[in-house]
């Protein structure tokens, strides 16, 4: 009775998975649970790589026996004789301790595993697998899902450190839907608040105590992924992870857009065409450029389309967001 | 099986359930451009250029995409159309052309896809110049600067138990190389991909080697692996002879195969045009292998009755692959008492062409030049290896050679001597290309004969090239083998090639012995039979692949299966689907040339090597039941192989 007034729980309480995704949780639960027979996992993915983003962090300091509590409720719930905790190795390295006390202490059947490099692309769902499996650690072609083809083929749930936060709450009736924010940039240190699940930027950045003007351009979504937009478009939800990066409007265009291109060069996996020489010829094309050579506009629009709507996944379909929506909200190119 | 409608450019076409987008429009004979995607392998969609419009979904790769009922599919939208121009041409920033020394010049498929989408080829800078190009022994070469990362040669050389390559670095620096160094994507000094850093690569030889079986070849969309190349110095020779004779042979499996080369249908037996071609090249003889297997099949058949008579240990395995030869030598050296002796189908030929051939045309051994032409890579590894030299020393001393003796008078000078009895191997492709280069058209030319006195041969040669072929083949004799025992208590008139007629007939008045043994055939990668041959029964097995070799290996060691004889050929399919075969080599294109092969059996008039007339007055004329001149001509040995890794070239 108990596990499956959780999983109603989690129904009506519309629960949003806190990857990038916007997943409705209980969907995924149901989806793993209609795959009957098969051995089942957990995976708790604390990744947390991109640039300005670090929420999952705060909530290790500060909730580890929520989270712990979360997959082992999970596991219940879709019946999995084993959970993981993938860590990135900063967090490993710091959390490891106090995590495998609490799982001691609870006496779960909870793993932590350290993810081998503090990358990026190790934190899409698949790469995480493929990681865990000792493969190389790069996306899996989508469908299938993980829900149905996971860990060494099983069905597996994954989710964000933060949702199984949240369903540690909303199991215990206290889920108030909120969720964390994340906020950098100039002259700011790194803070993260929890607020209300459906905020605009433009509140969160109120909450922050921080009044947009014409000085700033705000990223949105994530530093590296993550959309730029000006001072007045910010009366909108957040896509993607709710994480502002605030930028001064003088600062220098070749330093921000090299930083883009230069970290999705380096992250990419370089598994398919557009993402392993898209990154690389578009990251070229702006540095010859920026040393005073001519721009070729038609192949920078072309690589962008290229990685934009043909990448195999996310990270190449999103490694131009940044520069394009740069050079349209802020440039106004 | 559920079918399901769907449309694409707005017709309506069927699909069966978790067909992909890709598959339908093939079948339908559409055209999507695709590299990455190979009927043998895994779907992996790297390479992006299937991409497709989906109605209410945008772009998708149709190799991924598996087709849902109603689905709108549209093939070439402007922006479909764009979107692959662009993943073409960095495709091709990838590719370092070098089309002038590359057999794939004649039937390239990037280069008609360049033509077909009108991209520029070098709109981004070749990035690979400077990669390297790695030898893997003397059969295989891999120019990095060709390839275009989409992994098939990795997967395929993985299905293949080898796993001699792998996949490096990440992002632009990513690599496919063999395997053994510092890097793997998890080092802490990752290998930066500069100038000459690949010469630092270390050759892991303890743990990989390559058995040279050429599949990374035949699954290569951009010829970036190859078979070593043998045609230039054979063009050479065909233009300055310099006083040799230039022998040319074709393997059983060649006929079939080599018409796809010149836009035949797969299948098509082209033997006649063949023998032609040879000719209008200017080879001044043309043999064929089949009547090698025949040796083969003679002497292999013997090595299994004496097995089951002597109660010798099981099982025994077929030795006429080079690359399953070298894959026990490497990884599995306690079986390789159990290899045949009896020399592979070239290897009995070769031997008697530069010895009693030579006598025949009253020719130093030294001046025939002899030139396979073969469906394989890892033969041109096997005509290096030293059991396959030729003794001139030792031929003169025991060997019936008069005219030879009257040429080479002073016998001294000779001892120690010793020539190689297959001096060149030419892929199926490698002879394609000579061929179109010459402007020789095979399929426009008139049928020929091919030469005697090596040019019979019987249908248990013929179907050596189809997997299942060497088994049935050393059935069909041993099946006669055991009955001329069980009636004269010897196999001396084996051994002499005296054509013992059987008193007892059985079957039918027509057939002395079982011919067809259907059991071993077809393209299943492990087949297991119980035959009844000469009134006993034996447990066999055929094995195509080496991954399902690695198995039957494996389960055999545990004790789990035993066997009496069992054939193994490293490709799928055997060896019309060898490394050295016309490209695109898969399941369907390999079940075409196999029935090709059996059709060739079906019609020729002697159908068993013992038979074989050719056969029959070598062994009379010359052999003469001395088993010691058998041994040294038809046998090789065996023994534990030194792994050599690769060299950079």
């Amino acid at each position: 009775m108990f596990r499956q007034s959780l999983l109603k729980k989690i129904k009506k309480s519309g629960l949003i998975g806190r990857g990038c995704n916007n997943f409705l949780v209980a969907e995924k639960w149901e989806m793993v649970k209609r795959v009957k027979g098969a051995e089942k996992f957990v995976v708790c993915n604390i990744s947390e790589s991109e640039p300005g983003i670090f929420k999952d962090k705060y909530i290790l300091e500060k909730w580890p026996q929520l989270v712990l509590d979360g997959i082992n409720l999970a596991m219940h719930e879709i019946k999995a004789k084993k959970g993981f905790v993938y860590l990135n190795p900063l967090y490993y390295g710091e959390f490891q301790a106090s995590l495998e006390q609490i799982i001691l202490k609870n006496n779960y059947s909870i793993e932590l595993f350290e993810k081998p490099l503090h990358d990026y692309v190790g934190g899409e769902e698949t790469a995480v697998l493929n990681s865990m499996q000792g493969l190389r650690v790069e996306p899996r072609l989508k469908p299938p899902y993980p829900t149905k083809v996971g860990f060494y083929g099983a069905p597996t749930l994954i989710h964000n450190c933060e949702t199984f936060y949240a369903v540690s709450l909303t199991n215990s009736g206290v889920y108030k839907n909120t969720r964390f924010y994340c906020l950098s940039g100039v002259d700011r240190a790194n803070d993260v608040k929890e607020l209300a699940t459906d905020l605009t930027v433009r509140a969160v950045l109120q909450e922050f105590d921080h009044t947009p003007s014409v000085d700033f351009f705000y990223q949105v979504g994530g530093g590296a992924a993550g959309f730029c937009y000006n001072y007045k478009q910010l009366n909108r939800k957040f896509e993607g992870s709710p994480a502002i990066i605030i930028y001064k409007n003088n600062d220098s265009e070749q330093a921000i857009v090299m930083k883009w291109l230069d970290f999705f060069r380096k992250e990419s996996c370089g598994q398919c065409v557009p993402c392993r020489e898209g990154t690389f010829r578009l990251r070229n094309l702006m540095y010859t450029y920026y040393q005073g050579g001519k721009l070729d506009k038609k192949a920078f629009d072309d690589l962008i389309l290229s990685l934009q709507k043909t990448s195999l996944c996310a990270l190449g379909r999103t490694a131009t967001n940044a520069v394009v929506s740069y050079f349209k909200n802020v440039k106004g190119i | 099986m559920k079918k399901i409608k769907f449309y694409i450019n707005n017709k309506e076409y069927t699909a069966l359930e978790n067909d992909s987008v890709l598959d339908v429009a093939l079948r339908e004979g559409l055209n999507v451009p695709h590299l990455c995607k190979h009927p043998d392998l895994a779907i992996k969609g790297n390479c992006r250029l299937c991409l497709v419009q989906v109605e209410n979904k945008g772009v998708v790769t149709a190799c991924s995409t598996v087709v849902e009922k109603g689905m709108q599919i549209f093939l070439e939208t402007e922006e479909v159309k764009s979107l692959r121009k662009t993943n073409l041409e960095l495709i091709f920033s990838e590719h370092q052309e070098k089309c002038a020394t590359c057999l794939y010049q004649d039937n390239c498929q990037i280069l008609k896809y360049a033509a077909e989408f009108g991209i520029k080829i070098s709109r981004f800078e070749d990035r690979k110049k400077h990669y390297s190009t790695w030898q893997f022994g003397d059969s295989i070469r891999f120019d990095s600067s060709k390839c275009i990362d989409c992994r098939n040669c990795v997967e395929v050389c993985d299905k293949q138990a080898c796993s001699f390559y792998e996949i490096a670095e990440r992002g632009v620096e990513t690599i496919i190389k063999p395997k053994g160094e510092v890097g793997g994507i998890t080092s802490p000094h990752p290998l930066l991909l500069k100038e000459g850093s690949l010469d630092l690569l270390k050759n892991d030889v303890d743990k990989f080697d390559c058995t040279y079986c050429g599949q990374c070849v035949t699954h290569c969309p951009v010829g970036a692996i190859s078979g070593v190349s043998h045609w230039e110095e054979v063009e050479k020779l065909l233009k300055d002879r310099a006083g040799k004779i230039l022998v040319v042979e074709i393997a059983p499996s060649i006929r079939v195969s080599i018409g796809e080369e010149f836009n035949e249908p797969y299948g098509k037996i082209v033997t006649g045009q063949l023998a032609a071609s040879m000719k209008a090249l200017g080879f001044d003889y043309a043999f064929d292998v089949n009547l090698g297997a025949d040796f083969t099949t003679y002497e292999e058949a013997q090595e299994v009755v004496e097995m089951v008579l002597n109660n010798k240990s099981r099982p025994l395995f077929t030795s006429c692959c080079p690359a399953w030869v070298k894959f026990v030598e490497f990884y599995y050296p306690e079986f390789i008492a159990h290899l045949t002796s009896a020399n592979s189908p070239h290897m009995c030929s070769g031997p008697i062409i530069k010895t009693y051939f030579a006598d025949y045309l009253k020719k130093d051994p030294r001046d025939i030049v002899v030139v396979s032409i073969m469906p394989c890579t890892s033969k041109k590894h096997e005509i290096n290896l030293e059991t396959h030299t030729i003794d001139l020393g030792w031929c003169l001393e025991r060997l019936d050679l008069p005219n030879i003796k009257n040429i080479c008078p002073d016998r001294k000078q000779l001892q120690g001597v010793k020539i190689k009895a297959v001096d060149y191997v030419l892929t199926t492709r490698e002879y394609a290309h000579l061929l179109h280069k010459h402007k020789i058209d095979l399929s426009k030319l008139k049928a020929e004969k091919l030469d005697k006195p090596l040019g019979v041969y019987s249908g248990a040669g013929a179907i050596y090239g189809a997997t299942g072929g060497v088994m049935e083949s050393a059935l069909r004799s041993a099946d006669y083998f055991f009955r001329v025992w069980d009636e004269t208590d010897s196999l001396k008139s084996v051994v002499k090639g005296e054509n013992y007629k059987l008193k007892k007939k059985r079957f039918s008045k027509l057939l002395q012995s079982r011919i067809e043994f259907k059991e071993v055939r077809g393209q299943n990668g492990i087949k297991e039979a119980r035959v009844k041959v000469g009134g006993r029964k034996l447990n066999v097995a055929v094995v195509n692949g080496l991954g399902n070799a690695k198995k039957i290996l494996d389960d055999l060691k545990a004790g789990k299966v035993k066997y009496d004889y069992v054939e193994v050929m490293a490709c799928p399919g055997g060896c019309i689907g060898g490394g050295g075969q016309p490209i695109p080599t898969n399941s369907k294109i390999r079940a075409q040339r196999a029935n090709a092969v059996y059709e060739i059996d079906k019609n020729l008039a002697i159908r068993t090597a013992h038979e074989n007339p050719s056969l029959l007055e070598v062994y009379n004329k010359y052999f003469k039941g001395d088993k010691e001149i058998i041994e040294k001509v038809l046998h090789s040995k065996f023994k534990v192989k030194q792994k050599t890794g690769y060299t950079i070239v």
